[in-house]
């Protein structure tokens, strides 16, 4: 909120209530920029020396709305790790940083025959002391199966089989050789049997660094360490997750020292969050991204006006992903043409270039596909408008205001469509949009995750799919299907950024406008927290204070 | 009086009547079948027509619409106005777990509002056109027109962050409460108080004030005693508006302050098509509306003895 003031110092805070109101009414904002060296969120001091905890080791995180109170059954399911990950579950597998996979309850393996094996590593225990079995590991598996099912990886029933008293295997009902990819995300954890997230979290019993002490739904989630934990400690002895649903709020609760960090600051409040005397910010890698998706068939099969390739490009090479970086995020974001992190796909990720800005070449395309314009008005070909509709899902009313006016820009009449959950899905599901504007997370190691899942033409496939799917006979299809065969880890990437490349370059199936961090804001005294570019893989284990 | 109220609650009937038909009636023409709804939240796969027809004949929603109304007027009058499509649980019990939270903060503002309006209303009337009157009217009147959004971050970045007299949010004890209280009672505060303040005005200049005046009454018996329940017949009713609106929620000031009440629940609600939860909280906003309005009414013949009620003019 660009309306928060600033007053200075500590010594003007008792200042008398009708002073400080009239100086508030006055709308002038004053920010004092932080002295000295930027503080480092890691363990390690501005020399490089590794500091040591100190005083109460309690942190108070600021989180948005409690996520499962309006949450689905399934989500509910995946109480206390996602959509909030409380770092009192392990996965299986762990998603790292870079979007690496890593053994994290297990070491993951392909054995062949579409079959994955998952091998406890040693002294993985309960937090009440009792060992992890193979047993347990397969409850944990067909827990996500079970109705309301949350699973990844298209997994069934039968799916998972004991090997031995260590080790699983999992075979997906249908070939998939990502199954390793997908299945550390966190709705896929070790989960003592007799476990309930769904209706009691407290006595859900897990193998993670904390256990869950209480959660009050739309108030609070506490967590405490695990005294069994058979990795290393973690640094603190409580984290209490308090929920605000108004990010200005979270962020004066930050100011009033009422939470020690806040998550994922919106952008419109980040530099009067930044500016704060006792507050540094971590930014996570490129985790997340905006970007819109394009609609060529309306669910009767029906062609969409930008089934036209020409017209698609025309889009494409009229929006300036710089300007909206800039202008609209502040330059707090990254002018990427990937519509996942690029680092998922490793050194592979230059071969996606995207189409370039150029507003006279989306200029001549349209002229040539015979739509012409009076001056700077909207273009018509036989009479019908250059007309398109916008949609977009959980975005700020900016971003579909930059892309119409972009869109204008070259003759689009480019009209926004303000609807409501169910009349977006409906929509989504019918086709009856032209650009869906989205922000599509990475929350695990697939890196054809986005275009698979959303593109990617399949029998049973998502309505939405058939809907902005290229073709079931176009080259990126058939490349989408050489990647849910491939075992090669490298080979894997290289063939993910050819089709995205495929999809983005030449086929136009979307536009990305900018590849986002996640940025969190923090009190000085908090140490050892690594952003981590998926929110849902976020981990408390390695914080401290040193108060 | 007796029959009055009884008359009264025998036209509650047919009110709420009303109300249900409008509100089942909206639900039932809302876009996007429930039956889908719920199945794709459940369901692994999207849900197929077969599976869609069968929840539909399970859950009578393929009854006539007449047969589909009388089974939600029998349900609702049990109390059981339909199962949340997100949560699975019982509207009533969803409901009946945040309302609680909503009068925490309702029924103290309500009654801060009614008491500082009225008495800064009494005051201003009785110092009309000096500076104290003009003062207190453009105060309130400040804070009414201020969004409440607006007010609601004022108050957190004075009282609590700069003065640290409050913390900035989230449900606890009194001090909790103080701030979305406070922002409530200022929201409304200008209406209640320059309502009274006119009332009182126009009460002041009847000739039995004079009179007692002239009779030797004392100056604060005749405001308080004689002319104050005359005058707060008006306000009554406004107030009956203002407490029906806190208690039915008050969604800005639950969000800022992260107080988990009804109101935020409900809007979410809405944005998510639950239409269960929509129905069921129009019925239960329009029963809280009617008994309320019903309250109003009765208390006017405590207020003043020459209302008789049902058309009737006659002798104590």
């Amino acid at each position: 909120m660009s309306g928060l003031r600033q007053t200075g110092r500590a010594g003007l805070r008792k200042r008398s209530g009708f002073r400080l109101l009239i100086g508030l009414l006055a709308l002038s904002l004053v920010a004092s920029a932080c002295a000295g060296d930027e503080p480092t969120t890691s363990g390690q001091g501005q020399s490089g020396e590794q500091l040591t905890p100190t005083g109460p080791q309690e942190l108070k995180v600021g989180y948005g709305k409690d996520p499962w109170v309006d949450a689905s059954q399934g989500d509910k399911k995946r109480k206390p790790n996602y959509p909030l990950n409380a770092d009192v579950c392990d996965t299986l597998v762990q998603l790292a940083a870079d979007f690496s996979v890593v053994p994290m309850a297990t070491e993951g393996r392909f054995v062949g025959n579409n079959t994955f094996r998952f091998t406890l590593v040693p002294g993985v225990k309960f937090a009440d002391g009792t060992p992890v079995t193979s047993a347990e590991l397969k409850h944990s598996v067909d827990y996500t199966v079970q109705p309301p099912a949350v699973g990844t990886g298209f997994l069934g029933p039968d799916s998972t089989k004991i090997v031995d008293d260590r080790s699983i295997d999992v075979t997906p009902r249908i070939p998939n050789l990502r199954l390793l990819e997908q299945i550390n995300h966190p709705s896929t954890v070790v989960l003592k049997p007799g476990s309930d997230p769904l209706n009691n979290v407290q006595n859900s019993v897990c193998t993670g660094p904390f256990k869950v002490e209480r959660y009050t739904p739309e108030q609070e989630l506490v967590v405490v360490k695990n005294p069994n934990y058979w990795g290393k400690p973690a640094g603190l002895d409580r984290i209490t997750f308090k929920f605000y649903p108004d990010d200005t709020t979270r962020a004066l609760a930050l100011r009033n020292n009422e939470v020690d960090l806040i998550t994922d600051i919106p952008l419109n409040i980040l530099n009067t969050v930044s500016s704060q005397p006792d507050v540094k910010i971590a930014k996570a890698p490129v985790g997340y991204t905006h970007m819109f998706y394009i609609s060529r068939r309306k669910a009767s099969g029906e062609p969409t006006l930008l089934s036209d390739p020409v017209l698609r490009r025309a889009v494409a090479h009229s929006i300036d992903r710089n300007a909206y970086v800039r202008g609209v995020l502040g330059g707090n974001a990254e002018a990427i043409p990937h519509v996942q992190p690029p680092a998922v796909l490793g050194q592979f990720a230059n071969l996606v270039k995207g189409v370039p800005f150029d507003r006279n070449e989306a200029n001549r395309l349209l002229d040539q596909a015979g739509w012409r314009r009076q001056g700077e008005g909207v273009r018509t070909k036989d009479g019908q408008p250059l007309r398109v509709k916008i949609v977009f899902g959980r975005l700020d009313l900016v971003t579909p205001e930059f892309v119409q006016a972009q869109l204008r820009a070259v003759g689009f009449d480019a009209q926004i469509a303000q609807l409501d959950e169910g009349a977006y899905r409906a929509a989504l599901d019918s086709g009856d949009f032209d650009i869906d504007l989205s922000a599509p997370n990475q929350n695990d190691g697939n890196p054809a995750f986005l275009i698979a899942l959303r593109w990617y033409s399949q029998e049973g496939g998502g309505a939405n799919n058939k809907v902005i799917s290229p073709g079931a006979d176009t080259k990126f299809n058939s490349m989408i299907d050489a990647i849910l065969t491939e075992t090669d880890p490298t080979e894997l990437k290289r063939k993910s950024a050819e089709a995205m490349r495929e999809l983005l370059d030449n086929e136009i199936g979307g536009v990305t406008l900018a590849g986002l961090q996640r940025t969190y804001a923090m009190k000085n005294k908090v140490h050892g927290f690594e952003p981590h570019p998926s929110s849902t893989n976020q981990r408390w284990r390695t914080v401290f204070m040193r108060n | 009086m007796l029959t009055y109220a009884a008359r009264r609650l025998i036209l509650l009937v047919p009110t709420w009547l009303g109300l249900s038909l409008f509100a089942f009636t909206l639900s039932s023409m809302s876009p996007g079948d429930p039956a889908a709804v719920i199945l794709s939240r459940e369901l692994d796969d999207p849900p197929t027509q077969e599976q869609i027809e069968e929840f539909r004949e399970q859950h009578g929603l393929n009854d006539p619409f007449v047969v589909q109304y009388a089974g939600f007027v029998a349900d609702a009058l049990r109390g059981d106005v339909g199962i949340s499509f997100r949560s699975g649980k019982s509207v009533r019990e969803e409901i009946g777990a945040r309302i609680g939270s909503t009068l925490q903060i309702a029924i103290p503002a309500f009654v801060a509002s009614v008491l500082v309006a009225v008495f800064f209303g009494v005051l201003a009337s009785l110092r009309r056109n000096s500076i104290g009157d003009h003062i207190s009217r453009a105060v309130a009147l400040m804070f009414e027109s201020v969004p409440s959004f607006a007010l609601a971050y004022l108050l957190i970045i004075v009282l609590a962050v700069e003065l640290g007299w409050f913390p900035v949010a989230g449900k606890g004890g009194l001090p909790y409460m103080v701030l979305p209280i406070l922002t409530l009672t200022l929201a409304t505060l200008a209406t209640t108080m320059r309502l009274t303040r006119s009332a009182l005005l126009d009460v002041l200049s009847q000739p039995y004030i004079r009179t007692a005046r002239a009779m030797g009454v004392s100056g604060r018996r005749v405001v308080l005693s004689l002319a104050l329940r005359n005058a707060l017949i008006p306000v009554v009713t406004v107030a009956g508006l203002i407490l029906a609106g806190f208690v039915t929620g008050t969604v800005i000031v639950e969000t800022v302050f992260a107080w988990p009440g009804v109101g935020q629940y409900v809007v979410a609600a809405t944005f998510s098509r639950d239409y269960p939860v929509v129905t069921g909280f129009v019925i239960f906003t329009g029963t809280v509306f009617v008994v309320v309005n019903l309250c109003v009414d009765l208390l006017y013949t405590r207020l003043d003895p020459r209302v008789r009620l049902g058309g009737r003019v006659g002798h104590s």
